[in-house]
């Protein structure tokens, strides 16, 4: 069956974008609000704070005075009221003032310990009375900083907006199964089922279920298709129409990525707490579970696409569901270093398979012209969930503890199965030229990778870029940031900005690569702008830099995603092998993630030796490197530009 | 109208889990932020508290010497009427001194077990109970020779997290009547075209099911056309109009094949 036209996607394209505006909305005026209600509910406690710490002061005073100590011979003051500014961090100015009025001692903070000024604007000074034998001979003075709550509130907030794009993302996938089930899917299978009625093919029925508001048509088509289906076939009743929608598998996709990442802010320190041998670093315990991860998934590259064309994507992803929920429970319940880098190693290999099948369905369930912007809402699903579930495990971790975080992922894997085994059509279309055959042989194989263009694009694009996302993001951000005395939680912050450039990015990408611009212009301006990002912090490595170098390498990465599969499969198909393209796809991914491989351990080597700062240039120079790759071999020669449009 | 309710309804309700799971959330994190206030401001008064017995442990004296211990503890207690008890107690949980008049003789356990916390390491804090305890030891070199406690109402703080729950409740509440009225002009601004396709494709049928009902005779005029989400009644009308010949053409084949028994 061919459905190319799906005209009920932009409806809900529409309709999800509102939805999103509205969570987002709602979430900023909720957050806006509690700020302003908490810092109100949070002032009588301050107020009592303020007072203690002027009546602790006043009465060592007192008591110093009451030894025969005057007043004025309390200079040695300064050295004990810069102790209490230490001590209470809201205190931003101490005076002691005699009777009258003159200024005995005072010290006053211009800058606080985590690096922040102190905030604008003044609160009113408390001031208390100094007394000696039933006399007021001085005066204290204490002025607190009103931004300290603030500051205090400012992580709290952070978290909960956290919570609030994991509930935006959340949201979204909802909202794009309901109005796909409610707006697009009716009419286009109405169509679809009238277009096959037409051409004398009266095999399938849509259950007025299925048809939405349309219900009255489908019973109507549905009736002549039994009338005559049951006469032909003696009494047998016609199959439902099957149709197959990328939005199927959207939230069981979403679901298993955040299962599957749950454990993405605090894998390393659980690796590390866990126990490792004498022989082993710190740092190589807390890198073997990514390892074995990246190890995993470049085993898993070669086969993964011949296993989802024997097995359909909906019952290869059902079965990697309880092959998943135990793996996450065995890391769960591991005591060591190498149970739970073992456990996290077969983890990945079934979540390869699992996403490759759904990787496969969104392709094959994507208009040939809209393949870049199916891998790119592919790609948008799994990463959304890989931020939602690394900051829905920070959480979680927090309250449940490590390894119950592990379980509660096994719990959402099995949900991830329920909503798959519920939403994902059994029949994907099957198109001729995505199709493989079952051997390509070594010859078409070698036509393909020794093809020059797919050489540029694998070692000036694929490699660069992954190296940069698998050494940079997952390696040097956080110990550079831990380097310069940055907390764990504003690690996996900066680390997020990533994640959100891409997701923000990425589906605007995907549009411009199917559209005009092209794929080779997009992989060409990612690889400069990721190249000059991580370039320029190798020479000005600074805390803001680095939160923008993160951001921007995002948005670079996002540049080069989704269009080099997209394009690794269009160079395959010009081949005009068969099954080149399933094959140049598959070859693309295990030479990327064996690079990611390479380049962690090549990096753990030279940061070592030469320091992150080499470490991030190497990174930054491979990448420009890839960008002269890619420009000058990259491109179609001149003579059959003019003939194929990408 | 049916779709843009249904629309409507996952909308506002995927909005009200998201509301619930903020109210939830800021609420407990304001609960946290509250209970460490109170417990660094408690911290400091069991440090001052603990300043007259240490002077006495500094001369080698014991702590259940002093005489007026629990004038000196009520002074303290006076500074927060919250503050229910103040007690001294021995290492082994014998209470020394306290600020009420309670028969009970000993502390808790876990007052004595706690982990200790504080730069020294010499302050505990214990959670989850319906008040909240604070407690310093009193040492004497390395060796703690008693411990002070205070032990705090958790009414007030309780009342304030109930109200800031109340507050950020409303605030949602009006927020969600607010977008649930948005949400509906925004999504028949963005569903437009698609309302207008679905009318205009019932409209279509509608005719097409009266020229069925009506016979062939009836000759019924083309439906005015609409064009929207990449199709056109007009094609929806040739297709159910061809559809309707193949199916007519398809049953009488049949018919002549015999295979047709019932009609």
């Amino acid at each position: 069956m061919n459905h190319v036209h799906q005209p009920g996607r932009l409806a809900a394209r529409r309709v999800i974008l509102w939805a999103a505006a509205v969570v987002t909305l709602s979430l900023m005026t909720m957050a806006f609000t509690s700020v302003r209600t908490f810092e109100a509910s949070l002032a009588p406690e301050m107020e009592k704070r303020s007072q203690l710490i002027g009546i602790t002061v006043r009465e060592e005073i007192e008591r110093a005075m009451a030894y025969g100590l005057p007043l004025d011979a309390v200079t040695a003051a300064p050295g004990y009221f810069e102790h209490i500014l230490d001590q209470f961090p809201e205190i931003t100015r101490l005076r002691l003032l005699s009777n009258n009025g003159d200024e005995i001692a005072s010290v006053h903070r211009a800058e606080r310990s985590d690096g922040n000024g102190v905030a604008q604007g003044k609160s009113e000074p408390i001031s208390l009375a100094m007394l000696h034998r039933n006399t007021i001979i001085g005066e204290l003075q204490l002025e607190s900083d009103p931004g300290f709550v603030r500051s205090r509130l400012r992580n709290v907030l952070l978290d909960t907006l956290v919570v609030g794009v994991v509930a935006v993302l959340l949201a979204f996938e909802i909202v794009a199964l309901v109005s796909a089930n409610t707006l697009g899917k009716p009419l286009d299978r109405i169509f679809t089922l009238l277009k096959e009625q037409r051409n004398a093919g009266f095999r399938h029925v849509v259950s007025a279920r299925e048809a939405g508001d349309l219900r009255r048509i489908a019973r109507h088509l549905s009736d002549r298709a039994e009338h005559l289906f049951g006469k032909q076939e003696c009494g047998r009743k016609p199959n439902a129409l099957p149709q197959a929608y990328f939005v199927d598998v959207r939230l069981a996709v979403f679901l298993f990525s955040t299962a599957t990442e749950i454990s993405g802010a605090f894998l390393p320190l659980y690796a590390q707490k866990s126990g490792a041998p004498d022989w082993m670093t710190t740092d190589m315990a807390a890198t073997a579970p990514l390892l074995a991860y990246l190890v995993a998934m470049a085993l898993m590259a070669p086969f993964g696409g011949a296993l989802s064309k024997l097995i359909d994507p909906r019952s290869l992803f059902l079965i990697s569901i309880p092959l998943t929920a135990i793996a996450m429970i065995g890391v769960g319940l591991g005591k060591s270093v190498f149970a739970i880098s073992f456990w996290h190693g077969a983890m990945a290999l079934v979540y390869a398979q699992a996403t490759i099948a759904c990787q496969d369905y969104a392709i094959r369930t994507a208009p040939k012209s809209e393949i870049t912007q199916a891998i790119g809402g592919y790609l948008f699903v799994i990463i959304g969930g890989a931020l939602c579930g690394a900051a829905l495990g920070g959480v979680l971790a927090d309250r449940i503890g490590l390894s119950n975080t592990f379980f509660f992922g096994g719990i959402l894997v099995i949900l991830a199965g329920l909503v798959g085994a519920k939403t994902i059509s059994r029949q994907v279309k099957v198109e001729a030229e995505v199709s493989p055959s079952p051997h390509t042989s070594w010859r078409d194989a070698s036509r393909v990778l020794l093809n020059r263009r797919f050489l540029a694009l694998a070692f000036g694009a694929s490699v660069p870029m992954n190296i940069g996302m698998s050494v940079f993001i997952w390696y040097l951000t956080p110990v550079m940031l831990d380097a310069q005395g940055v907390r764990v939680a504003d690690i996996g912050r900066v680390v997020m900005l990533y994640y959100i450039a891409q997701i923000l990015v990425g589906p605007t990408v995907a549009k411009l690569a199917d559209g005009r611009v092209g794929n080779v212009p997009l992989l060409l301006t990612g690889l400069l702008l990721g190249g000059s990002a991580v370039s320029v912090l190798s020479v000005w490595p600074d805390f803001w830099v680095l939160v923008f170098v993160v951001a921007a390498f995002g948005v670079g990465h996002s540049l080069c995603d989704a269009t080099q599969y997209a394009h690794a499969i269009v160079i395959g198909e010009e081949t005009e092998i068969e099954g080149a393209g399933d094959f140049a796809l598959a070859a693309l991914r295990l030479i990327e993630r064996v690079a990611a491989i390479g380049g962690l351990i090549g990096s753990v080597i030279l940061a070592t030796k030469f320091g992150y700062v080499a470490a991030t240039a190497g990174v930054g120079a491979l990448m420009l490197f890839g960008l002269c790759l890619m420009f000058l071999a990259g491109r179609r020669e001149k003579a059959s530009s003019a003939a194929i449009v990408t | 109208m049916g779709l843009i309710w249904r629309v409507l309804a996952t909308i506002a309700g995927t909005n009200l889990i998201v509301m619930f799971v903020f109210v939830s959330l800021a609420t407990l994190q304001f609960e946290a932020v509250l209970s460490g206030l109170v417990k660094e401001r408690l911290e400091v008064l069991a440090t001052r508290a603990r300043d007259p017995f240490v002077a006495v442990v500094d001369l080698g004296l014991p702590v259940s010497t002093v005489r007026n211990g629990r004038a000196a503890l009520e002074a303290i207690r006076q500074n927060d009427p919250a503050i229910q008890d103040i007690l001294v107690f021995s290492p082994d949980g014998l209470i020394l001194h306290t600020t009420s008049q309670t028969a009970q003789e000993t502390v808790p356990w876990d007052w004595i077990h706690a982990p200790r916390e504080g730069g020294a390491g010499d302050v505990f804090y214990l959670s989850g109970l319906p008040q909240f305890i604070v407690g310093a030891d009193i040492r004497s070199g390395e060796e703690t020779v008693a411990g002070i406690a205070i032990v705090y109402s958790k009414a007030q703080s309780r009342d304030q997290v109930r109200a800031m729950a109340a507050k950020l409740a409303f605030v949602a509440g009006v927020i969600m009547v607010a977008t649930i009225l948005f949400s509906m002009l925004a999504i028949r601004f963005s569903l437009s075209e698609h309302l207008k396709v679905f009318s205009g494709i019932l409209r279509t049928y509608d005719l097409f099911a009266r020229s069925f009902w009506r016979g062939r005779e009836l000759q019924i005029e083309k439906p005015d056309t609409v064009t929207g989400l990449g199709v056109s009644t007009d094609q929806f009308w040739e297709l159910l109009q061809d559809t309707e010949q193949t199916y007519v053409s398809e049953r009488e084949a049949l018919s002549r094949d015999g295979k047709d028994i019932v009609e």
